[in-house]
């Protein structure tokens, strides 16, 4: 057998076996939809009579048949200006996270991350409708009693307080949509076969929250966060709890990489439900892109 | 689009199918070393063949072998059968699924080349700036900001501190419209008495007579000021004349001086 001759008959050993999934009809042997001639015949098939609505061919929407539109008639609402664009965080009450911890749907044991507190089932998150994360409301901060290594994607300076006050810490971090598609259901993201995916740096609009230690941002030098942190600590009066003295210091300062999506898990690698394997890429190239 | 997945495809496959083979290979190698070892080896085909006989006429199910696999849970095409079961996204996600019994090679998981030259490139495109850069820029924007808003504030105190002075001046300048207005007024009254007076008795004040007489009185008023007007004019330039020749009297010693520096 010729070389030729030998990959051709490869390639044709390749190709999907004929079968009756993937065979096309006979010609003509399909028929068309036919109009009947029997009880309904002559009917309208359920569209009315007359105008638009028989020849179901309607006016768009917002058209007010030649009046001008209301969508139209006033020129501008800069109230409204690139509304559809901005990034959203969805509210979460400190109350509620308390039920969340109180009722052991979260374990204060380890870092709490966005990944946990959509594994509660309690919060949802939907990317693709332009939601960034968590915003962590101040509701019921005051009888906030947790210590916990919280990481959430927006906080205001109540919630930062209370958290720290608890003896916890708090960070701020900023996740790309296509990781947290990943965070929202880990299985399904898993059972893509794909390896886990870098984290992308914030948009320019937002890299001023995620670099203030004010904000606890996850870019900010760590040394001015612990200033703020004092700082905060006597502007609302409160002692603040050491950590270095803490039984529990590994776990407090435990902080992902910049481009981490999940604890103990680094971008590049391949998780295998199925076979309960963590797979990793070898290959130079492959390594120097996840590593940047 | 199609075609090259089509390509795509059978570059997979052939990869997938060379895979196969060489475990195959392993296969026949181990087979011909149990054949070595052992002589029973005969007897266990007849028995595994009848099994899978026995197995087929077993199922009753009626269903189709995929969905039968699917029931197993297991990967319901190991081999190809439709257009997009060869693609990377189909056989990635089975082996996700299905893991090592899928018999997919686990180095498809991560990106061909293609894939990873055109995710850099995209980054490159998407984030032009690294972290520190874009944290400069907003600084810079937020410095601006504020010092457009301080230099607004600045203008309004500025403005703010003349207020006062404006709304002085704005008093006057009503008061000053008021009193011409009542001089005026007043006349205009003083002329229409005199001519009332001339002709002795009390006239219509739209009598022609009457129009004629107010307007050439007017006229000789409308002068007098005039004139007036002028010689106050005359001696405010006199007034100036005089201060001027004093003042320079005044200042020649000086010039002098200032003349002497330069040279």
């Amino acid at each position: 057998m010729s070389k030729n001759t030998e990959k051709a008959l490869n390639i044709l050993r390749a190709l999907p076996r004929v079968c009756l999934a993937n065979i096309r009809d006979n010609p003509g042997s399909r028929l068309g939809p036919k109009r009947g001639r029997a009880q309904h015949g002559g009917d309208k098939h359920g569209a009315g009579n007359k105008g638009s609505g028989q020849r179901q061919n309607y006016m768009r929407l917002g058209y007010e048949t030649g009046n001008n539109p209301f969508y139209l008639r006033f020129p501008q609402e800069n109230y409204y200006k690139g509304h559809h664009l901005k990034r959203q965080y969805p509210p979460l009450s400190m109350l509620e996270l308390q039920k969340l911890i109180d009722t052991n749907r979260i374990d204060v044991s380890k870092p709490i991350d966005l990944v946990s507190i959509l594994n509660t089932g309690l919060y949802r998150l939907f990317p693709d409708q332009h939601q960034f994360g968590v915003n962590l409301t101040d509701e019921g901060a005051d009888i906030f009693c947790a210590k916990i290594n919280l990481e959430v994607q927006w906080a205001s300076e109540i919630v930062i307080a209370a958290v720290e006050k608890a003896g916890g810490v708090i960070t701020t971090a900023y996740y790309d949509p296509y990781s947290l598609q990943a965070m929202v259901n880990t299985t399904k993201f898993f059972q893509r076969g794909v390896p886990i995916p870098r984290r992308m740096i914030p948009p320019p609009d937002a890299i001023e929250y995620y670099t203030d230690p004010a904000k606890r941002g996850y870019l900010a030098d760590p040394e001015k966060v612990s200033e703020e942190r004092l700082v905060l600590a006597q502007k609302y009066g409160y002692n603040l709890p050491k950590i270095e003295n803490d039984s529990e210091y590994d776990m407090l300062t435990e902080r992902k990489d910049p481009r981490q999506i999940f604890y103990g898990l680094h971008p590049g690698w391949v998780v295998n439900l199925r076979d309960k394997i963590i797979l990793k890429p070898k290959d130079e190239e492959l390594l120097e892109y996840y590593a940047s | 689009m199609i075609r090259r997945d089509f390509f795509k495809r059978i570059l997979l496959i052939q990869r997938n199918v060379s895979a196969r083979y060489s475990s195959s290979d392993l296969n026949q190698i181990n087979i011909q070393k149990l054949e070595a070892e052992q002589s029973t080896e005969v007897v266990d085909e007849a028995l595994q063949q009848r099994e899978a006989e026995l197995e087929q006429k077993r199922n009753k199910s009626r269903l189709k072998d995929n969905h039968r696999r699917i029931l197993n849970d297991e990967d319901p095409f190991p081999e190809p059968e439709l257009w997009y079961q060869g693609t990377l996204k189909y056989v990635r996600r089975s082996y996700g699924r299905y893991g090592a019994s899928s018999g997919i090679d686990p180095a498809y998981c991560w990106p061909i080349k293609q894939e990873l030259m055109d995710a850099i490139e995209y980054e490159q495109i998407k984030y032009p700036y690294t972290i520190g850069e874009m944290a400069e820029k907003a600084k810079l924007k937020r410095a601006e900001k504020e010092q457009s808003i301080m230099n607004r504030q600045r203008d309004i105190s500025k403005k703010l501190e003349k207020l006062e002075q404006w709304k002085l001046e704005l008093q006057q300048k009503i008061i000053k419209k008021e009193t011409e207005a009542n001089e005026a007024k007043a006349r205009r009254e003083r002329l229409i008495e005199e001519v009332r007076r001339h002709f002795g008795y009390a006239v219509d004040p739209k009598d022609e007579k009457f129009k004629e007489l107010l307007e050439k009185r007017e006229k000789e008023q409308r002068k007098e000021m005039k004139e007036a007007r002028k010689k106050a004019k005359e001696e405010r330039a006199t007034k100036k004349l005089l201060q001027s020749t004093k003042t320079n009297v005044k200042q020649e010693e000086p010039d002098d001086t200032k003349q002497e520096k330069l040279e």
